[in-house]
């Protein structure tokens, strides 16, 4: 799977996990006070994000992860 | 409260209780197969201290429990791990991804996480939605404890927590495993949470008429 097409089905998990549109997503919009995700969706995303993208977050990683463009900027240096 | 306190409650004083698992033991057999959440209300804490030596780890079942990041979860913290509980800092609602994240780990390891549904600060004897999560994310099912005691004192705690007194029977009734599928929609997630708080209380109004 390539970098755009990891991106594109992490904006798909964000958006069915956060009840939004995957095309209104933003790189600025925060994952907490934009889209809702509180600790149990964000562990619902993670594991999500794990499964699909066949890849391992680290909880250091994750802790950086406060953004729609954080992930996409995440995944891209995968 | 302090550990010299807290020890004397789960330890000389406890072992003076019975323990009676009155109902369910047929479901610690779901232990074989992987881990579980175990699950009861916060202010049977220490009541389930019991259950957890005597039943579960007589039993060789590993347990985690994830406890909070207070002064009083320190003392947790100390206490789980002197009697052999594995341990995760944090909380499965507030500011506890990582916690979370931990908890689920240990769980697909194989580990069983204890949890307080409704803890570390409440609102008393509502099921969170996290533990849900967990158990759903996980594909392990939820083990519902209801636990109660004949003779009891009740401290000024927010959830009135309850201290047995020498000598009194604790009673468990272990609930079927629930199951928290995938790919459940909010409204329906919040309907299998509700399914697991009316549970979790049924047991522990049962378990309460028993113990009388």
């Amino acid at each position: 799977m390539d970098k755009n097409e990891m991106q594109r089905q992490a904006r798909a998990v964000i958006a069915e996990l956060s009840d939004h549109e995957a095309s209104n997503l933003e790189p600025s919009m925060d994952l907490v006070a934009d889209l809702g995700f509180d600790s149990p969706k964000a562990l619902q995303l993670l594991v999500t994000l794990e499964e699909r993208l066949d890849i391992e977050i680290s909880d250091d990683d994750a802790a950086k992860l406060d953004s729609v463009g954080d992930i996409d900027a995440y995944l891209a240096a995968l | 409260m302090g550990a010299p306190i807290v020890r004397l409650l789960t330890g000389s004083l406890g072992r003076s209780c019975r323990l009676d698992v009155a109902r369910g033991a047929e479901h610690f057999a779901g232990f074989e197969e992987g881990g579980m959440v175990i699950s009861f209300w916060h202010d049977r804490s220490i009541l389930a201290a019991q259950v957890l030596r005597h039943e579960l780890m007589r039993r060789g079942i590993d347990l985690t429990l994830l406890v909070s990041q207070s002064r009083d979860g320190e003392l947790m913290d100390r206490l789980a791990r002197g009697w052999g509980i594995a341990t995760v800092r944090g909380s499965a609602s507030r500011g506890g991804t990582s916690g979370l994240r931990k908890i689920y780990r240990r769980l697909r390891a194989g580990s069983s996480p204890v949890m307080t549904p409704d803890g570390p600060r409440g609102p008393k004897n509502v099921f969170k939605i996290g533990v849900a999560v967990l158990s759903q994310m996980a594909e392990r099912p939820v083990l519902p404890m209801g636990i109660a005691v004949s003779r009891s004192w009740k401290l000024r705690s927010w959830d009135q927590l309850l201290v047995p007194k020498p000598f009194a029977r604790v009673v468990v009734l272990v609930g079927e495993p629930v199951t928290v599928p995938r790919g459940l929609d909010d409204d329906e997630l919040e309907a299998m949470r509700i399914r697991l708080e009316t549970t979790l209380d049924a047991l522990t109004h049962e378990a309460e008429r028993s113990a009388r």
